[in-house]
């Protein structure tokens, strides 16, 4: 920035150096050469490689005959006085009773809108899930304890809700028996549980398992919940744990809910 | 006959601003005014490309099954609008040209407008009388940031879902009506057609509405004002612009940087695959992965989420958690501070004069600091956006990443702010280097008709 402080202002362009008018004309030919090949090339289907290199020759080839207009065609730098130019700043005029007013409008409009959508929105959704809901995969296939191998998760949905983004629920086989707080009458064979796939954090798909400590991990934000203790937070930025989905077996031996989720599913929000 | 609206439009512009503008305008020279112009640049493409991805796009997340030449999703069932997007980049003619080129020129964009604003803040060229042109350029950001999002979201890919998500679980986590709020705009479960819906008339007709409109306003202001101006030798830039005429300078200049950016997008639109549908997948319901990052723009977002402690504190009715506190309040102290810095400049300085200079970044100590602090906090937020991938190549429990860039939050922007006080401080102690000589004549003014071939 010092350099400019003592630029000089730079004049017009040299009498002698006038429009190189050749030079021009043949760039701007060579743009329009390039033009009308890409033109070709791009209904005639080429690939992305080649119309993006014949792309930049056209616009390289007008770069060059514009340089050629710019170090010719130079009025220079020209002084202005800056009076007389109209220099008030609107947010300068804004007096303290404008703020107050609009203040005033603000709450009132703020108010409005807070009691209209308290009135008119819908109830923020919860799951799908009930007392006797069976268990089924994506496929829409009922799950039997047996179809969950050691370490495993199966992502699972309320039978008529399959792929329903709040009701996902996730069946794990832990390598060792579930222990307080979580629902242990919920729990089968002491280490299958399950629990919502949606982080009480953001709201992400607590995607990932970690045989090593049985721990669920989000991979959005690094929440990282304790599943043999009720899918408690042990790090991260989650602060609730993720809801259980207490289990219980038919008489056919699939798996079904034995009642509805311990939580609302997702987000914990702003409301207490 | 009366003359045409185009002509009288024409011939109204040539008398404000064009050759026979009285007093002449001026155009602003240099490196910086070419950062600013880079922005328009790349708003051109960005409009030009998306107008013509627009009419291949189908904002539905409806399944429908892929047929075309793209070997890995044929045959296969995807929701509609990631199928649009493989149908562009697999079957379109150019289509995949034109995507890279959307997505490269938006990150030219981005950074042309970041870097800008860093300049106007640094250099103090927000004072009066630009205070409200300031404001527009906040808002502008703003819009651009939209952009980014709204953007990330239309191709329905795997992230979408988590986009989604995180977007409803900032609006639940506000208070009062939060939930409310939410509800309203993503319709409850996903896949549904409503926030795409949002999202897609936002990208492409309400931000680049409101795009244009701030920018005519702000352009507008800037030519009204006159360019504010690096201080210099020869002239007292206080009380005279200098600058180039719109005609043929300003133009040409403009016309050869929209040329020169355009071949260099091209040239990265060949060597980058910029934001490949391949690479990323559909959304699929219930799945996330790792290394699932927003736009850069948005890193100080995710970042806040990531490596703010988890809290939960109940105050009456209240929630406070902690997306309120990475969602909501770190982003809207950072937006309002560089929104309201001026003000706060004013204030603190009682300085209510007129200002046309442009100062050194370290002239002003307070400016100095809180340019740097409010820089360097979102710097290091947007860095631990990346804790999971620098987890991964350091070797080390992300945990104690997390943790690190718990103590660097606080401790760098401090330690950066006081730096840059002490700089600024020291540099009001030595001897002034940048007095301006007042007496020096005003050369005259060129005349640009001479000049004309």
């Amino acid at each position: 920035m010092t350099s400019s402080q003592t630029r000089e202002p730079s004049g017009p362009s040299p009498q002698g150096d006038r429009l190189r008018r050749p030079w021009l004309i043949g760039w701007l030919l060579a743009a329009a050469a390039f033009a009308v090949v890409l033109t070709i090339a791009w209904f005639g289907g080429a690939g992305v490689e080649v119309l993006g290199t014949l792309g930049a020759a056209t616009a390289l080839a007008a770069s060059v005959a514009l340089h050629h207009l710019v170090v010719t065609q130079d009025a220079g730098e020209q002084p202005v006085p800056r009076e007389g130019t109209d220099a008030t700043d609107p947010i300068e005029r804004v007096g303290r009773r404008h703020l107050l007013a609009g203040g005033a409008v603000a709450v009132v409009l703020g108010l409005a809108a807070l009691v209209g959508l308290r009135r008119t929105a819908p109830p923020p959704p919860t799951g799908r899930w009930a007392r006797g809901a069976a268990l089924v995969t994506i496929g829409g296939d009922r799950v039997r304890p047996e179809d969950v191998p050691l370490g495993g998760v199966v992502t699972v949905w309320p039978e008529g809700a399959a792929g329903t983004e709040r009701s996902a629920v996730m069946l794990l086989r832990l390598r060792d028996a579930a222990e307080a707080p979580t629902r242990l009458d919920g729990v089968i064979d002491g280490t299958l549980v399950a629990y919502s796939r949606l982080c009480t954090h953001a709201g992400c798909a607590v995607a990932l398992y970690r045989d090593v400590d049985q721990a669920l991990f989000c991979p959005c934000h690094q929440a990282t919940f304790d599943a043999r203790r009720g899918a408690h937070p042990t790090a991260g930025p989650a602060s609730v744990p993720l809801p259980q989905l207490p289990l219980a077996l038919a008489d056919d031996g699939t798996l079904v809910a034995a009642d509805d989720l311990t939580a609302r599913p997702g987000p914990v929000g702003g409301r207490a | 006959m009366p003359p045409s609206p185009l002509a009288s439009l024409a011939e109204s512009l040539d008398r404000r601003i064009g050759r026979r503008a009285s007093p002449p305008s001026v155009w602003p020279t240099g490196f910086w005014p070419l950062v600013s112009h880079a922005a328009v640049v790349a708003f051109l493409v960005l409009t030009v490309t998306g107008l013509l991805l627009a009419l291949a796009y189908r904002p539905s997340t409806a399944p429908v099954v892929y047929q075309g030449s793209s070997e890995l999703f044929d045959g296969r069932t995807l929701p509609a609008a990631f199928a649009s997007i493989v149908t562009i980049s697999e079957d379109m003619p150019g289509g995949l040209l034109l995507r890279r080129l959307h997505v490269a020129a938006s990150h030219l964009f981005l950074i042309a407008l970041v870097a800008h604003l860093l300049r106007t803040l640094a250099t103090g060229a927000f004072r009066s009388p630009r205070l409200l042109t300031h404001a527009t350029g906040i808002g502008l950001l703003l819009v651009a940031l939209g952009f980014a999002y709204t953007g990330e979201l239309l191709p329905f890919g795997l992230v979408a879902g988590s986009s989604l998500r995180i977007a409803e679980s900032v609006m639940y986590a506000l208070p009062f009506a939060g939930e409310e709020l939410g509800a309203v705009l993503f319709a409850g479960e996903l896949p549904s057609d409503r926030f795409l819906l949002i999202a897609w008339v936002g990208h492409v007709i309400l931000l680049p509405l409101a795009f244009i409109g701030l920018l005519v306003g702000h352009l507008v202001l800037v030519h009204r004002r006159r360019p504010a101006a690096v201080r210099r030798s020869d002239v007292d830039v206080e009380v005279v612009a200098v600058g180039r005429p719109l005609w043929p300078d300003a133009v040409t200049r403009f016309a050869l940087l929209t040329t020169a950016l355009t071949a260099l997008l091209l040239i990265s639109a060949v060597l980058v695959p910029w934001s490949d549908a391949e690479l990323e997948g559909p959304f699929l319901t219930a799945e996330a992965t790792n290394s699932v990052h927003p736009p850069w723009p948005l890193f100080f977002l995710t970042g806040g989420l990531r490596i703010v402690p988890a809290i939960d504190l109940i105050i009456g009715t209240v929630r406070i958690t902690n997306v309120l506190i990475a969602g909501v309040v770190i982003p809207g102290l950072l937006v309002a501070g560089v929104a309201l810095y001026p003000l706060l400049e004013r204030w603190r300085l009682g300085d209510h004069r007129q200002h046309h200079a442009l100062d050194h970044p370290l002239d002003v100590p307070l400016r100095a600091g809180t340019v740097t602090g409010v820089t360097t906090l979102a710097l290091v937020l947007s860095l631990a956006a990346g804790v999971d991938v620098l987890s991964f190549w350091l070797g080390v429990a992300v945990e104690r990443v997390v943790a690190t860039f718990q103590v660097l939050a606080i401790a760098l922007p401090v330690l950066a702010t006081a730096a840059a006080v002490a700089a600024a401080r020291r540099r009001a102690r030595r001897p002034s280097t940048t007095s301006v000589d007042t007496t020096a004549t005003v050369p005259t003014a060129a005349d640009p008709t001479e000049e004309a071939p």
